[in-house]
């Protein structure tokens, strides 16, 4: 067999799996659709996560890796930490912190999610991918940029990939296969293991522009959300660092921009504006689904975005694209490898708890619940300048609402009941 | 550090302290992490922070030690140099440069550590001086119940600039005194300050109607916190500007604090028979605190080589002649020229140089000092001007750098020091 290892997908978990199955001595090739592998086209936030992000810790929340990471600075040199797994990434590319994570109502009153401490890190994406690219190259494995892994299928000792490139079909064979092509993958589908999947809602569109010249009157190196129901029904307008004085904001919907642009409260913040890059993303393929429970079939093992309902974050596709490799090295070596990768997903992800559910549920109880920017207005009034998650705080002082807003009180109280419900549900269904 | 690590390593230790209240910290101090070189006082060797979701580490690569923190941390990410009329240049743009680390958390960390190893601390206590016997050394202290003499075998002095200890066993004779300075700084709640990144930055205005400070004619103010500023001592005139009193409208100081120092030569050999020197005691002004630290563990280090029977104390001195600057004259010459080189300069010409270096992150009065000539052709009265202010600064100094031994003259970089300042740790041979 002319392979030992067959990488779909040349993000970073992708990457990162060419590059420690190379340097361990595995025969590696990565399929990547771009032809320029380290462009980045789709919209991330592109945040290095400290902090565990677990709603029962400190309020705080987060939809991806939950095991501890660190960050280590020395003048222009950074490295990522993840002790867990046990590895270390050099990275030369800027890193900025966020210390707040501030949630803004459309008269602007203001939430932290956190506030004052140093949650995580803005890491140029680019440069990471680059930096991985280098070391997988350096170590041998053989990239094939704009060729699109279109599906896998097991074989009785190994596993089969058929790619499309430029010069058309072909299919590459080796021992084993990692499925690192992101939300809505291909191989996922291919082996079957979205049948064990429940569709949760349709897929979520994102669009991010880079802009330069924005002048925010809240703290600097702030992640900030706004809650805006008359441009955006969901709480997902995000404004976030990039490097140098540049800033992102990614949002739902493409004209939500030009209407943020003309809101009187957040209209002077784009006077001086310009938009630099514009990106998109489809999460979730066909639909946003229950994460992969067992995230290995046969010999194709599943790492990142590909087995999660949205993301893993960055360090979460990295983590167990090594992970991954690990356990892959074991079983070609006559070990059990599979199981234990499969143990580790499953309490390494957020999204592999109910009480991750519970709390997305909650918020989009929440955001169907308020119908006018007034109603947001007035729910962050109860909470204004606190610190912690909005949708848990406001489940936690229904009953403040009850007097001043019945109609809105009683919508939130049948829409967190139905929350709670589903969330018991989801991981089990 | 010291008490800490010697105690860890299981020497017996007493730690004289002169506050009566350990976190009552009152000596004025900016109190960073240098991750980058801002300006060169003080440690030259690398320097990481590691921020972990649980607490924090400042890590000494090249010494193989470090310290968890769990205090609080807040990134400095501009620097940002003001002219009189309000040009900015920023050494540091959205760039990671340093961290603020209080001494209440980081200090009053240490010192539990160094209880727990079983070191005695005595607070409120003053050590008057020091003497060298013939088997250890003597320290006279003076606390609540009167003077008292300590005996050990070793001593370490970490009494900072002005060290008695330092004092008592002569080491200052061979010192020269470049300025007798006292400095007052405070710290304020409620600035109102306009410039948009000021919450994690450190700002220097130069303002050419004040004293100068010893670092140039200047008012600075970094970040302590959300809402918390770091001012310098002349921060009352400097909220007479009309264009900055709208800041100050609201402002309350929250501490004071004052340090009075005479600033001498370093003690190139900072041990005295059997006492060691550490930290600002043997420095011109400072070694910033992670070079404090560096000096606490090197000097316990030494000390235990020593009492094994081996040559310790060569290699402290050593270290310490290469780990910070201002032990070679290059470094006093940069500093004497970046102080004077605005000094007979109007408003107007700082801001003319100020426009020079908009775009490029320097620090301008030391960008202009090093290279003087780039106003020559437009401006040849400034050139002279700035000329005439930087000769004057080298010429004034001399007789202090005379006090060098020879062989101390480039001895760190070899070709009399970086370029620059600015940017990252230039490491010297041998430090990586």
């Amino acid at each position: 067999m002319k392979y030992d290892l067959i990488v779909v997908g040349g993000g970073p978990g992708g990457l990162m799996a060419a590059k420690q199955a190379a340097e361990d001595g595995l025969k590696v090739v990565l399929i990547e659709r771009k032809k320029n592998i380290t462009e980045i086209t789709r919209s991330c936030g592109e945040v290095f996560y400290i902090r565990k992000l677990s709603a029962s810790k400190a309020g705080m929340h987060g939809d991806g890796y939950i095991e501890p990471v660190g960050v280590e600075i020395q003048d222009y040199k950074t490295k990522f930490h993840f002790p867990g797994p046990g590895f270390s990434l050099d990275f030369t590319g800027g890193v900025k912190p966020y210390i707040n994570w501030i949630e803004v109502s459309p008269n602007k009153t203001v939430v932290y999610r956190r506030k004052n401490y140093i949650w995580g890190f803005y890491y140029d994406k680019e440069a990471f991918l680059e930096t991985l690219l280098d070391s997988a190259k350096k170590a041998g494995a053989e990239i094939l940029t704009g060729t699109i892994g279109v599906a896998a299928e097991n074989t009785k000792d190994g596993v089969k990939v058929q790619v499309r490139g430029q010069s058309g079909e072909q299919t590459l064979e080796a021992r084993k296969a990692i499925a690192a092509d992101g939300t809505g993958s291909l191989i996922v589908e291919s082996v079957g293991l979205n049948k064990k999947r429940k569709i949760l809602g349709p897929p979520m569109g994102m669009v991010e522009y880079e802009l330069e010249g924005m002048e925010i009157d809240l703290p600097s190196c702030s992640w900030i959300q706004l809650c805006v129901p008359s441009i955006n029904r969901l709480m997902t307008i995000f404004v976030g660092q990039r490097a140098g004085d540049r800033m992102f904001m990614a949002t739902g919907a493409e004209d939500t921009l030009k209407q943020l642009m003309k809101y009187p409260t957040f209209e002077p913040w784009f006077r001086n504006a310009q938009v630099v890059k514009r990106t998109a993303v489809t999460a979730g393929g066909d639909g946003i689904r229950t994460p992969v429970k067992e995230p290995v079939e046969g010999n194709v093992f599943v790492v990142g975005d590909a087995g999660s309902p949205i993301e893993t974050w960055i360090q979460g596709a990295v983590a167990s694209a090594y992970m991954a490799v690990k356990a892959i090295e074991k079983e070609l070596n006559g070990q059990k490898g599979a199981q234990d990768y499969i143990d580790w997903w499953q309490q390494a992800f957020y999204f592999m708890k109910p009480e991750y559910w519970q709390m997305v549920f909650q918020m989009f109880a929440l955001a169907n619940s308020w119908q006018t920017d007034d109603d947001v207005d007035f729910l962050y009034s109860l909470i204004k300048d606190k610190v912690g998650v909005p949708q848990i705080m406001i489940a936690q002082n229904l009953e403040l609402i009850k007097e001043g807003r019945p109609e809105l009180y009683k919508r939130l109280k049948e829409g967190y009941a139905q929350a709670e419900q589903m969330a018991a549900t989801t991981i089990e269904g | 550090m010291a008490a800490k690590t010697a105690a860890e390593d299981g020497l017996k230790v007493v730690l004289i302290e002169r506050r009566r209240e350990f976190a009552d910290f009152r000596r004025a101090c900016l109190q960073l992490a240098y991750l980058k070189w801002l300006c060169p006082d003080g440690y030259l060797e690398p320097f990481k922070v590691e921020v972990n979701f649980d607490t924090y580490r400042f890590i000494w690569p090249k010494l193989g030690f470090s310290l968890d923190y769990e205090g609080p941390l807040v990134p400095y990410m501009n620097a940002i140099w003001v002219s009189p009329s309000g040009y900015r240049v920023y050494p540091f743009k959205h760039e990671l440069f340093a961290f603020y680390y209080p001494k209440e958390a980081f200090e009053v960390g240490l010192l539990s550590l160094a209880e727990e190893a079983g070191a005695e601390v005595q607070l409120g206590t003053t050590a008057l001086g020091a003497e060298n016997t013939r088997e250890g050394v003597r320290v006279r202290v003076r606390g609540e119940s009167g003077e008292q003499t300590l005996e050990a075998r070793t001593a370490v002095a970490a009494d900072g600039v002005g060290s008695r200890i330092v004092e008592s066993l002569g080491l200052n004779k061979k010192r020269r005194v470049l300025e007798r300075s006292r400095t007052v700084s405070y710290v304020l709640e409620g600035v109102e300050c306009t410039i948009p990144e000021h919450q994690y930055s450190w700002l220097h205005f130069e303002c050419p109607t004040f004293p100068n400070t010893g670092i140039g004619r200047s008012f600075g103010m970094g970040a302590w916190g959300e809402n918390t500023k770091f001012v310098g001592s002349n921060w009352k005139d400097f909220a007479e500007f009309p264009m900055y009193a709208p800041w100050f409208r609201n402002a309350k100081v929250v501490k004071e604090m004052a340090m009075a120092a005479t600033i001498r030569t370093t003690i190139r050999e900072p041990v005295a028979g059997n006492v060691v020197i550490i930290g600002d005691a043997a420095a011109p002004i400072e070694t910033w605190r992670q070079g404090a630290v560096a000096c606490g563990y090197m000097a316990v280090k030494a000390i235990e080589k020593e009492l094994n029977g081996q040559k310790g104390y060569l290699e402290y001195i050593d270290w310490w002649q290469k780990a910070f600057y201002f032990n070679e004259p290059g470094y006093f010459k940069r500093v004497v020229t970046y102080a004077s080189v605005f000094d007979s300069c109007s408003a107007e010409e700082i801001d003319y140089i100020y426009q020079l270096f908009q775009d490029q992150g320097v620090v301008p009065g030391l960008a202009i000092a090093k290279n003087p000539e780039l106003v020559k052709k437009e401006r040849p009265e400034l050139y002279e001007k700035l000329k005439q202010a930087i000769d004057q600064a080298v010429k004034d100094i001399e007789p202090l750098l005379a006090t060098y031994p020879p062989e101390a003259d480039g001895a760190i970089y070899g070709d009399g020091g970086p370029e620059v300042y600015l940017g990252p740790w230039r490491p010297y041979p041998g430090s990586d």
